[in-house]
C-alpha cells in the first residue's frame, strides 16, 4: 500500500471508524437498539421526526445566517434570499413532519396498500394461486406453511417497494417540491418584511446625497428616441422654468 | 426466517456440502422445494401492477433514490418559485432565488452520493467485519455483498460465473459454521474488532435465545387469535346455514351445476359475477352473497392465462363449492344454537389445543433458558421428542434456524436504530461545509451565467444609467 493510502487508512480509522465503534458502545445506544427490536411505532417516529428537526433545523439556520452575511448576493437580493431560505426551512420541518405522520407513515401506508392492492393477498386470492401452483407438477405437494411464507414475503418486497415509491412520490416531490416552494415563496415577501422590520432609515451623508432627478426613470430617459429630449421629461403645467 | 430458509435450501439444491451433513443438520427442510423457485412462480403469476412494483423496488436503490430528490429539487421547485402567482416580490429577485434550487440540487448529488451513501456502507462493512460493537455484530451471517467483496480481494481474476459458484459454497458454510457452533458449543463465534474469532457474550447470547423463543410464544398467540376470528366466522357462517339451509342450499347447488358445465374460466367468472349481482338486486343474505364471492375468489387476477392455470382455477373453485355444500349438510341437521356453537368447537378443537400446548412447551422452555439450565441442543432434542412426529410446522421447529434468523433480524434492526443516530450527527457534521459550498457556488455561478440577475450586471447597468441620468440642478438650469 503507498503512503497516501496509509495515511488515507490511518485516518478512516481514527476520524471516522473509532468514532462510530465508540457511538455503538454507548450505553444509550442499548436502549434505542432494544426499541427498534420490539419495533416501538411511537419511538420510532419520535427519533425519526426528531431527526428531522435538527438536521433542517440546524440547516435552516446556517443557511439563513450565510445567505444573509454573503456580499456575493446582490443586497436588494439577498434579505429575499434569505428569507426564501428562512420559510422553505421551517416550512420543510413542518411539511416532513407532516408526511411521517401521513403518507410516510407505515399505518397509513399498510391501510393504503391494503386497499390498492389488498384483494392479491387475501384469503381467497391465496387459495386460488395456491391450487394454481398446487398444479404445477414440482409443487404438487408443497405444504401450505411454506406457500404461506412465499406469499408473504412478495406481499412485503411489494409493500416496500410501494411504501418507497409514494414517500419518493408524495413527499419527496409534491410535499417538499411543490406545496413547500408554493407556500413558501410568497410566505418569503413577509418574512423579508419582517426582517427588515428594524432597519434604521439611512442617514443621507452630505457627500452621497442623490440629487438626480428621480421622477422619470433614468432608462427611459435614457431610451434613444428621447434622448434629445431631455428639456421635455416634465409636463408642461408643472410649474417648473424649464 | 425466510432468508436461513431460502439459505439451506438453496444448500440443498446447489450442493455447496456433502449429502451426509446436509441430512445431519437440515432434517425438517430437505424434501422441500426451493423457495426462491416458488417466489418466481408466484411472481408470474401476479398481474402486472404488482409485477411492476416488485421491478421499481430491485431498481430503486440508494443513488437513484438521491438521484430522483435531486432531479425533483432542481426541476420542480424552481418551478414554484419563479411562476408563483402568490409572491409579490420582483420577478428577477424571484428567478434569482429559483436558481439556488437546481445549484443545491447537484451539490446535494455530489455531497450525498460522495458521504451519505459510502457513510452506509461502511457502517455495513464494518457490521460485517465484525469492527462495531457486538449488537451489530454480522461476521457469522455476514451480507452477499461483503462475501463477494472478500472474494474478489481473494481472486481478483475471478469471472461473474465463478463469483457466483464460490459465493454459494461461502453461504453454505456459513450456515454450516452457526448451526455447528450453535449445536455444539451451545454459542455463536464471531470475529471482534481486532480479526480474532470469539465467542458470543453470555449475556447477549442468552438474550437471543429468550428473544427467540418470545418470538415464537408471539407467533403462537397471533395463531390462537387467527384462530378464535376463524370460529366466529364459522360460528356466524355455521348459524346461517342452519337457519337459511333452503336458500343456501338451493344458490350451491345451481352454481354447482353451473361450474360443472365444460365452460371456460371467463364464462365461469362472468356467471359467478352476475350471480352476485342479482343476489345483490334482490337483497340477499350478506352471509350468502359473500359464499358466493368467496367462489369467486379462487379466480385470483394472474398473467398466466394457460389450460393448465385455468383448469387449476376451475378445479379450485369447484372444489370450494363442494366444500359449502358439506357444510350446508352439515349445519342443516343441527336443530339449535347451541348445537352448530358446539360442532364449531368440536372442529377446531383440536388446533386450539395444538396451539395451548405448544405455548405451554415454550413458555417452559423460556424459564430453563432463564434459570441457565438448558443448551441449545437440548431445547432441540426436547422439541424433537415433543413434536418430532407432528407433520405441522407450528409445533415441529427447527430451533437453530429460528436463532439464527432473529440473530439476523435483531442485527438489521440494531443497526437501524444506530444509523438513525450516526446519521443525524454526520449530517449535523457536514452541514456547514455543504451550506458555505452552496452560498460559495451559487454566487459565482449566478454572476457567471446570469449577470443581469446579479452584481456584475447590476454595477455596470447601475452605472450606466448614473452616468446618463439627468440631475435635478441640470434640469433646473
Amino acid at each position: 500500500m503507498s503512503a497516501i493510502g496509509r495515511y488515507t487508512e490511518k485516518a478512516l480509522d481514527v476520524l471516522i471508524k473509532k468514532p462510530l465503534k465508540s457511538l455503538s458502545e454507548l450505553k444509550p445506544m442499548d436502549y434505542v437498539c432494544k426499541k427498534y427490536r420490539a419495533n416501538k411505532r411511537n419511538f420510532i417516529s419520535g427519533l425519526g421526526i426528531a431527526s428531522i428537526v435538527i438536521k433542517d433545523g440546524l440547516g435552516c439556520y446556517f443557511y439563513v445566517n450565510q445567505s444573509m452575511h454573503n456580499e456575493k448576493i446582490p443586497e436588494d437580493k439577498r434579505k429575499f434570499v434569505a428569507a426564501l431560505d428562512l420559510a422553505n426551512g421551517g416550512l420543510m420541518i413542518a411539511m416532513q413532519i407532516l408526511m411521517f405522520k401521513t403518507v410516510s407513515n407505515k399505518i397509513v401506508q399498510s391501510k393504503m396498500f391494503e386497499k390498492m392492492f389488498g384483494k392479491h393477498f387475501d384469503r381467497a386470492a391465496r387459495k386460488g394461486y395456491q391450487s394454481i401452483i398446487k398444479g404445477r407438477e414440482r409443487f404438487r405437494t408443497l405444504p401450505e406453511d411454506q406457500f404461506k411464507k412465499g406469499m408473504d414475503g412478495i406481499k412485503e418486497t411489494t409493500f416496500d417497494a410501494f411504501a418507497n415509491i409514494t414517500s419518493l412520490i408524495a413527499a419527496t416531490t409534491v410535499g417538499k417540491r411543490v406545496i413547500v416552494p408554493f407556500i413558501a415563496t410568497p410566505l418569503a415577501d413577509k418574512t423579508k418584511a419582517w426582517m427588515s422590520r428594524n432597519d434604521k432609515p439611512v442617514q443621507i451623508n452630505k457627500d452621497t446625497e442623490n440629487n438626480y432627478s428621480t421622477e422619470k426613470p433614468a432608462a427611459e430617459i435614457c431610451k434613444p428616441q428621447k434622448q434629445n429630449i431631455i428639456t421635455n421629461i416634465y409636463p408642461k403645467n408643472s410649474g417648473l422654468k424649464i | 426466517m425466510m432468508k436461513v430458509v431460502e439459505k439451506i435450501n438453496s444448500q440443498a439444491s446447489c450442493g455447496g456440502i456433502p449429502v451426509s451433513k446436509k441430512q445431519a443438520y437440515q432434517p425438517s427442510f430437505s424434501a422441500k422445494a426451493n423457495p426462491k423457485d416458488l417466489q418466481k412462480e408466484l411472481h408470474a403469476l401476479m398481474p402486472s401492477s404488482l409485477k411492476l412494483m416488485n421491478k421499481l423496488a430491485k431498481n430503486m436503490g440508494e443513488i437513484q433514490n438521491i438521484v430522483f430528490n435531486a432531479l425533483a429539487t432542481g426541476l420542480v421547485a424552481p418551478i414554484f418559485i419563479k411562476w408563483n402567482p402568490l409572491s409579490k416580490t420582483d420577478e428577477d429577485t424571484r428567478t434569482y432565488s429559483a436558481w439556488r434550487q437546481p445549484i443545491s440540487a447537484v451539490l446535494a448529488v455530489v455531497t450525498q452520493a460522495g458521504i451519505t451513501a459510502p457513510f452506509n456502507t461502511l457502517i455495513n462493512n464494518m457490521a460485517n467485519s465484525g469492527y462495531l460493537g457486538e449488537k451489530y455484530n454480522k461476521s457469522a451471517i455476514r451480507d452477499d455483498n461483503y462475501i463477494e467483496k472478500l472474494i474478489k480481494k481473494e481472486s481478483p481474476n475471478i469471472t461473474k460465473e465463478q463469483l457466483k459458484k464460490k459465493l454459494i459454497t461461502k453461504k453454505a458454510e456459513q450456515t454450516q459454521d452457526i448451526l455447528t457452533s450453535l449445536r455444539s458449543k451451545n454459542t455463536i463465534m464471531l470475529k471482534n474488532y481486532k480479526g480474532e474469532t470469539v465467542p458470543m457474550s453470555k449475556s447477549e447470547y442468552k438474550n437471543l435465545l429468550i428473544e427467540t423463543v418470545e418470538g415464537i410464544i408471539s407467533d403462537l398467540e397471533e395463531t390462537k387469535k387467527e384462530l378464535e376470528t376463524k370460529s366466529k366466522r364459522r360460528k356466524a357462517r355455521g348459524e346461517y346455514l342452519r337457519t337459511h339451509n333452503k336458500e343456501a342450499k338451493k344458490v350451491l347447488e345451481e352454481i354447482n351445476e353451473e361450474l360443472q358445465k365444460p365452460n371456460s374460466l371467463k364464462e365461469f367468472k362472468s356467471y359467478l359475477s352476475k350471480k352476485i349481482k342479482n343476489l345483490r338486486s334482490s337483497k340477499a343474505n350478506p352471509e350468502l352473497i359473500q359464499m358466493v364471492k368467496e367462489v369467486a375468489g379462487r379466480a385470483p387476477a394472474t398473467r398466466q392465462h394457460d389450460k393448465a392455470t385455468d383448469n387449476a382455477i376451475i378445479k379450485a373453485m369447484r372444489g370450494k363449492v363442494t366444500k359449502m355444500l358439506g357444510h350446508t349438510e352439515r349445519y342443516g341437521n343441527t336443530k339449535t344454537a347451541k348445537e352448530v356453537i358446539e360442532a364449531v368447537n368440536n372442529s377446531i378443537k383440536g388446533q386450539f389445543d395444538a396451539v395451548k400446548e405448544s405455548k405451554e412447551f415454550f413458555d417452559s422452555i423460556k424459564k430453563a433458558i432463564n434459570e441457565n439450565s438448558i443448551t441449545l441442543a437440548e431445547i432441540e432434542k426436547r422439541i424433537a421428542d415433543k413434536f418430532g412426529a407432528s407433520k405441522n410446522e407450528l409445533l415441529n421447529k427447527n430451533f437453530a434456524v429460528e436463532v439464527v434468523e432473529k440473530l439476523k433480524k435483531n442485527i438489521t434492526n440494531n443497526l437501524k436504530g444506530f444509523k438513525q443516530i450516526a446519521g443525524v450527527i454526520v449530517s449535523c457534521a457536514i452541514l456547514p461545509f455543504t451550506c458555505a459550498l452552496l452560498n460559495w457556488v451559487y454566487p459565482i455561478f449566478m454572476d457567471a451565467v446570469f449577470p443581469n440577475l446579479s452584481n456584475k450586471k447590476h454595477d455596470n447597468e447601475a452605472s450606466a444609467l448614473v452616468a446618463k441620468a439627468p440631475k435635478k440642478v441640470e434640469v433646473k438650469q
